[in-house]
This record gives structure tokens, C-alpha cells and sequence, in this order.
């Protein structure tokens, strides 16, 4: 009898504690599941260098400006700001209602804090040189005013504080020299709830935030590394979000009634870099053959199958200062014409080098370009590349490269950052070896210019000269796409390639 | 390799019941080769991928490297055979073209092991003393690396290519042909030919290419049709990691690679070239074990 009673105790408890452990699994209602290629590495804004972690930072911290949707800078913490009319400087004036998760309030000092704690070189903070490179000094001008004096002119630095890394911890976990990367303190709209490295990471709403309660009480990022268990995951309503989706697996996806794919132009482009140190390529005409050799549209289509569009510019159509400047038709004859007047024989050897796998489709859209070549009349050899030796040849100064596969993912999101290192006569990534004084001329001229449009305007001249000289064959900008459950709405992704879930709701 | 035992054809031996001058070794052998079924078949299917390699250019009804991006990933169909890739070129004509290159690294890389490790090896044998103890232990330590890392290292060292990959292979399976020369060397050292070679003042070079390197080679052969099969799936593989073939090459071993990503949406793109590898493996096995079999002494029944 007694042994009896105990059973069904027993029972009665397993059914309860499995009805408990399926209403906590379940991703409806208002908590959703995200899943990502890797976990975050750190939850300290000014530490964390990858994408993930960012997005997790995203939705603990705030910055004084953001971005929004289409990738303007919009205030956050800050209500407006002045930028110096030599741009040495920037003047933010901040809200008043905030606190930190913590209940520390935030004011001046406390950004001060924040920017000190990431310009001091001891702390090597991974961010360190994005601020360090241009920051003077931070000044408390009254309890709601910040300026920030600048080392030169530095007309790109807006776009620099609504980074990831310009996410403000609270200054009192700072003081306390509390261990930021796993217990974070921000004043953003979530809060870290529970950390198991490897398997989850939940973040829950935060209900004093400044900007109103968020409409979801939690978030669940899960780490899924294989492509493929991710899109059946999102398939199975397992999880809500996931990014990134594999190229293959797009079609099928968007085929699927219960999800919806978003793809979205990020910053970064995919090009190929003409090594002008070579003397076939000394001649504008053997470039510009190149360019009219290859066919984009086909490339874009068919290889990137849309995650991806023609490139119009040097830089992507998403970056600060960006303006179309047109792109080379696809004319194999043209093509053929400038290079017998270039006086380039046929069967002219050239090797066309790719790295495997570093940059979606990499190598495949080199094998189709190889194919476009050879049709002109070139001998294409071609080569695929391990990443690390393929980095190490490109910091060789002695590599002996004719065209090479190359991406720049302009991670300011402004045209500054997307056209110095590459196309200015000492750039530390110009390896076309190109050089023209009217271009390294008009990107000073753009540095030392805080005004958005006529930095555009500069930016287009320097960008039209740099088509008609043709460095490198211009291809594509890419785009990511994210999938998402139709019951979620809000969901979207920066130009960073950061898929933003602050105003994620369910329908 | 425990497959290969060291037969040995031993001309002298007076097991054979019949008169041997109806007899002759050779002729023994092909009869109990082609009763060997099995073995016929790997025959055959070892001729007709040649004859393919031979003839792709007139077998091939595409080019097998032009794209055509407006039918990719196309399925098997009349207009092409194993439908098409993911750049739409005709997988049939990849195929066989791809034979080519299969068999070119299969017999040019065991060429260069056969040549190489036969001279280690009959050195090393019919000399003995320090030459011999030298030439083994340095053999000894190549054949502690797994063959296939050794292949993977040399590559590395050189640089991807189809060329490099033959030399990898080639020396990748040196160790093995040193050891089996070597082995059947020494047996056949012992025997009263030699002896009687030797007393009649023949220099040790006569010796070794009349006498010595003939009475060992059936051994040999055997390895060599083997290591065909070895050195082809050895080159795919290297391909499939990208240190083979370079594209658009159409190597069996990178296409599978490239056709991987593919699986779902369009199997036929790795399967057709991974079922191409493992026929070709597969035929070079069977007409190596019967060869074997044919050679071996103790078969005879």
C-alpha cells in the first residue's frame, strides 16, 4: 500500500516536472530563441571584436548615437550633438532619465569614465585603437554636456560612436573593477539573465528602461556552428532567428510559409585587386579590359544567388558618404578591342589567386571570373588559398600577385574607412599599389570635412576617378540574409552585418 | 597491406605435376588468371577506363570547362548525361576527362615509387651489411608516418598542383616497394642461379638486372596494380582538400568537394564523380588480387 502511494507520487511529480520543463522550452509566447554560427565571446562592449558578441552588447548597452534601420546615425543616450567646424571636435548633450541596470545614474562623467577606462592602453581593450586613433581628450563640460577634443580632423567620427564599442557600462562596475565580459552592466532594454557557456545565453527584459518596457521578456542566443542545423532548426520552429543562412539553403527557405528571409546590403564588397606593379597592368586600357570582361550580373544572380548586387562604387551602397558612380558593362568584345590596342597578345599568362572559403563564394566567384578571362584571351592560372597562407602573402611585400581576391568589410560604415587604407598612395591595404595625388588629395579633404554631404560629394569625385583608372575589377557588394519566424516582426541587420533584436516583437 | 604477402614465382620448383615443357610459368599463370571471374571483370573495367582516357576527347560531347550559367545544377538528363555543375558545365564530359587525370596520377606516381623503391630496395638486399641497415631504418622512419599525412606534408611543402601531387605520391609509397624488393631479394639471393652466376665471374650489375630484379619483379607487379588503386584515391582525396587539382580542372576528387555543398539541392553533383573514384579503385583492386592469386604458388591447385 505504502509502496503504492509512493509510486504514484512519483508519477504525479514526473508529469509535473515535464509539463514544467516544456513550458520553459517553449519559444512561444513572448521569449524567443536565436541562433547564431558561434556564441559570444564577451559581453564587454569595448573587448568584443566579433559580431556575436556585439549583438548580445546591443541589446545590454546603449551608445550615445545608434543606428537605425537604414544605417543613419540617430541619438540614443545622447539627444544632439555639434561637431567642431574644423571637425577637431564633437559636443554631445545626453539625456537626463537614464540609469544603468545597477541604479547608478547616468550623466557626463559617467562617459567620461567609459572612454577613459578603453583610450588607456593598459587595459588592452580590443577596441582600443578605434577611439585611441583619433581622441584627444574627454571634457565634463556640466552633468548633461560631454566634448570630446580630437588628435586632427577627423570628419568620420560620428559613425564611430554609434559602434558597438561605444556602448556606456555603468561607471560603478568600472570602479569596482568588476569582471564586465561575463556580469555586464549597461542601461540598455535587456539584461543578462543566465550564461552557459556553450549551450545558451539568456538575456530578460529590463522594465525600468528608459525608452519603455520592450514587448519580449526574454531572449535565448544559442551557439549551432553547423550551417545546415540551423536552417532546419528555424524550419522546425525550434528557434525564431538565424544567421547567417547558407547560400544553398536560401531558396529553400524562402519557399517555407512560416519563415520569412530578410536580406539586407551590408558594408561589405567583394573585388578584385589588379597588382599595378605588374607591367601588363601598367597600362589603364588592360584594366579597364578587365573590368568589361567580367559579367557581373551573371556573377550576382547566379553565384550569390541575391545575396549580393553590382557593385556601383569602390565602397558598398550602405556606407556613410556612399554615391553610385555607375559600373563597366559586361562587353567581352570591348574587352578584346582595348587589349589589342594595349598591345596584350593572346594567351597572355596571368594568375588569379583565391582564398577558400574566407568570403562567401570566394573561390567560386574567382572560377567563374577565370572562365570570363580566358574568353578575352588570357591564360588564367588559377589558385585557391588557405586563409592564414593567403594573409601571409599578402603581407609579404616580395608576393608576386597579378590579380587576387579580395574583400573589405568598411567597418565604420563610413566611406573614409572604405577608400584610405585602399586607394591613398601609403594605404596600409592598397594592394593594387595604386597611387594618384587628386585622390589622396580629395580623401584628406574628406577626413578634414565633418558634413555628411559634402563629404558625399568629395567622395563621389575621388570614387569617379578611381572607376576610370580601374585598380581593381569591380564586382559586388554583399548582402546577409537572416531568417526569421513570420510571428516575429522587428528584427533587422545593421550594414556591420549585427542582426539588431532591441525591437523584436511577436506579431 | 596486409593483403599482400610476398609471392614468390619460383622458376625451379618441381611441384608442378605436369611436364613443365607444356607448361611455362607465364602460361600457367594466365590460365589461372582468366579462370579467375572476378579478376577478368577488373581486367575489363581497367580497359575501358583507359580506352575512355584514351578517347575522351571524342567521347566528350561538351567542352568539359565551359560554363554556362543559365543551366546549372541542371539534373541527368538526354542533353547531358549526369546533368550539369554548379558553373553548368557537362558533368559526363568532367567525368571523362577526369578518367584522364585519374589514371595519369595513378600510373605516373606509382612509376615513380616502382623505380625509386625497387632500387632501394634490391640494393639494399642484395648487398645487405650497412647499406642495407641504413636504407631500412631510413625507410623505417618514413613508413612510421600515416601515408596519407606524408602525401599531405610533401604537398604542402611544394605547393598545390597535379604535378606536385604525383610526386607526393610517388614517394609516398616508396617504403613499401623498397620493403617488398628487399624481401623477395633476399630470397632469391640465396638461390644456386646466383651462385653459379657468380662463380663464373659475372659483375654484380649483370647479376642484379639478368638475374635478380627478373626472379623478384612477380611480387612487384602485384603491388604495383595495387598501389594504382591507392595512389587514385589518394590523389582525390588530396584534391578534395584542395592541394590537388586546381580548378577547372576536372579532377573526381574536387569535384566531390565542390559538390558537397550541393547535396541537398543536387546530389548528382558529388555522387556521380565520388561513384567514378570508387569504380576506378575498385577495378584496379580486383585485377590486382588476381594477379595475385595467378602468381601466388601455393594457388596452384
Amino acid at each position: 500500500m505504502k509502496r503504492n502511494l509512493l509510486f504514484v507520487l512519483f508519477c504525479i511529480v514526473l508529469i509535473l516536472s515535464a509539463c514544467g520543463s516544456e513550458n520553459g522550452s517553449s519559444s512561444k509566447g513572448n521569449d524567443i530563441v536565436v541562433a547564431f554560427g558561434s556564441e559570444p565571446i564577451t559581453l564587454d562592449p569595448q573587448d568584443a571584436n566579433d559580431a556575436v558578441s556585439n549583438q548580445a552588447n546591443v541589446l545590454l548597452y546603449d551608445k550615445l548615437v545608434t543606428f537605425d534601420k537604414e544605417n543613419n546615425v540617430v541619438p540614443e543616450l545622447a539627444t544632439k550633438w555639434e561637431a567642431a567646424e574644423d571637425a577637431t571636435g564633437i559636443t554631445f548633450t545626453l539625456r537626463e532619465d537614464v540609469t544603468f541596470q545597477d541604479g547608478t545614474p547616468f550623466n557626463a562623467e559617467a562617459v567620461k569614465i567609459n572612454f577613459e577606462r578603453i583610450l588607456d592602453e593598459e587595459n588592452k581593450l580590443s577596441r582600443h585603437s578605434l577611439y585611441a586613433d583619433f581622441i584627444e581628450s574627454v571634457i565634463v563640460d556640466s552633468e548633461y554636456q560631454v566634448t570630446f577634443k580630437f588628435k586632427e580632423a577627423f570628419g568620420p567620427a560620428l559613425s564611430s560612436f554609434a559602434h558597438g564599442a561605444g556602448g556606456i557600462i555603468s561607471p560603478k562596475a568600472i570602479k569596482d573593477n568588476a569582471d564586465i565580459g561575463k556580469q555586464p552592466v549597461g542601461s540598455g532594454p535587456y539584461k543578462l539573465k543566465k550564461w552557459t557557456p556553450g549551450t545558451e545565453l539568456v538575456l530578460e527584459v529590463n522594465p525600468e528602461y528608459w525608452g519603455g518596457k520592450k514587448k519580449l521578456d526574454t531572449i535565448t542566443f544559442k551557439p549551432v556552428p553547423e550551417n545546415s542545423s540551423r536552417t532546419i532548426m528555424l524550419e522546425n520552429g525550434e528557434v525564431d532567428v538565424i544567421a547567417p543562412i547558407a547560400t544553398q539553403d536560401i531558396e529553400r527557405l524562402k519557399e517555407n510559409k512560416n519563415v520569412t528571409v530578410n536580406t539586407t546590403p551590408i558594408y561589405r564588397t567583394i573585388y578584385i585587386t589588379i597588382n599595378q606593379s605588374n607591367p601588363i597592368f601598367e597600362n589603364v586600357k588592360v584594366r579597364q579590359a578587365l573590368n568589361y570582361a567580367v559579367d557581373k550580373n551573371t556573377l550576382v544572380d547566379k553565384i550569390l544567388l541575391g545575396q549580393g548586387k553590382v557593385a556601383e562604387a569602390a565602397i558598398g551602397s550602405s556606407v556613410a558618404g556612399y554615391s553610385s558612380v555607375g559600373t563597366y558593362e559586361y562587353n567581352p568584345e570591348k574587352a578584346k578591342e582595348l587589349l589589342a590596342e594595349a598591345g596584350i597578345e593572346e594567351g597572355t599568362t596571368i594568375k588569379l589567386w583565391t582564398p577558400d572559403g574566407r568570403y562567401l563564394m570566394d573561390s567560386k566567384i574567382a572560377e567563374f571570373i577565370q572562365a570570363n578571362l580566358q574568353e578575352v584571351g588570357f591564360n588564367v592560372e588559377f589558385q585557391k588559398w588557405e586563409w592564414s597562407a593567403y594573409s601571409n602573402m599578402l603581407d609579404d611585400p616580395d608576393s608576386d600577385y597579378d590579380l587576387i581576391v579580395n574583400s573589405w568589410g568598411t567597418s565604420t560604415g563610413d566611406a573614409d574607412w572604405g577608400l584610405r587604407p585602399l586607394f591613398t598612395t601609403d594605404g596600409s591595404n592598397n594592394y593594387s599599389n595604386y597611387s594618384n595625388s587628386e585622390v589622396d588629395k580629395l580623401i584628406t579633404e574628406g577626413l578634414s570635412n565633418p558634413n555628411i554631404e559634402e563629404r558625399t560629394k568629395i567622395y563621389n569625385k575621388a570614387m569617379n576617378i578611381i572607376k576610370d583608372e580601374a585598380p581593381w575589377i569591380f564586382l559586388a557588394e554583399y548582402q546577409t540574409a537572416t531568417g526569421v519566424r513570420n510571428d516575429l516582426q522587428g528584427v533587422y541587420t545593421w550594414g556591420n552585418e549585427y542582426v539588431i533584436l532591441r525591437d523584436a516583437e511577436r506579431k | 597491406m596486409s593483403q599482400i604477402q610476398a609471392p614468390i614465382i619460383e622458376t625451379d620448383d618441381n611441384s608442378i605435376s605436369l611436364p613443365p615443357s607444356s607448361r611455362s610459368p607465364f602460361k600457367v599463370m594466365l590460365m589461372q588468371f582468366k579462370k579467375n571471374k572476378r579478376a577478368m571483370v577488373g581486367l575489363w573495367m581497367v580497359i575501358i577506363f583507359v580506352l575512355v582516357a584514351i578517347f575522351a576527347p571524342f567521347i566528350a560531347p561538351y567542352d568539359p570547362i565551359k560554363q554556362n550559367m543559365d543551366i546549372m545544377l541542371q539534373p541527368p538528363s538526354a542533353d547531358h548525361l549526369f546533368g550539369t555543375d554548379e558553373f553548368g558545365r557537362d558533368m559526363f564530359s568532367r567525368v571523362i576527362y577526369g578518367a584522364q587525370i585519374s589514371l595519369m596520377v595513378g600510373i605516373v606516381g606509382v612509376l615513380i615509387s616502382l623505380v625509386i623503391g625497387v632500387a632501394l630496395g634490391t640494393i639494399s638486399g642484395y648487398f645487405g651489411g650497412k647499406i642495407d641497415a641504413l636504407i631500412m631504418r631510413i625507410i623505417d622512419i618514413f613508413m612510421a608516418f600515416p601515408s596519407f599525412l606524408l602525401a599531405l606534408a610533401i604537398v604542402s611543402v611544394l605547393g598545390p598542383g597535379m604535378g606536385n601531387v604525383m610526386i607526393a605520391i610517388g614517394l609516398f609509397s616508396v617504403p613499401t616497394f623498397a620493403r617488398l624488393s628487399r624481401s623477395s631479394v633476399l630470397s632469391v639471393k640465396g638461390k644456386e642461379y646466383i651462385e653459379a652466376a657468380k662463380s663464373m665471374g659475372a659483375t654484380n650489375t649483370l647479376i642484379i638486372f639478368k638475374h635478380v630484379i627478373p626472379n623478384s619483379i612477380a611480387p612487384i607487379i602485384v603491388l604495383s596494380t595495387l598501389r594504382i588503386a591507392t595512389a587514385i584515391l589518394t590523389a582525390a582525396g588530396l584534391s578534395f582538400l584542395g592541394m590537388g587539382a586546381q580548378p577547372p580542372t576536372p579532377e573526381w576528387g574536387a569535384m566531390l568537394s565542390t559538390g558537397r555543398e550541393y547535396l541537398r539541392s543536387a546530389p548528382h553533383v558529388s555522387t556521380i564523380p565520388g561513384l567514378a573514384i570508387m569504380f576506378m579503385v575498385l577495378s584496379f583492386n580486383m585485377l590486382g588480387d588476381g594477379l595475385r592469386d595467378a602468381l601466388d604458388p601455393r594457388g596452384k591447385r
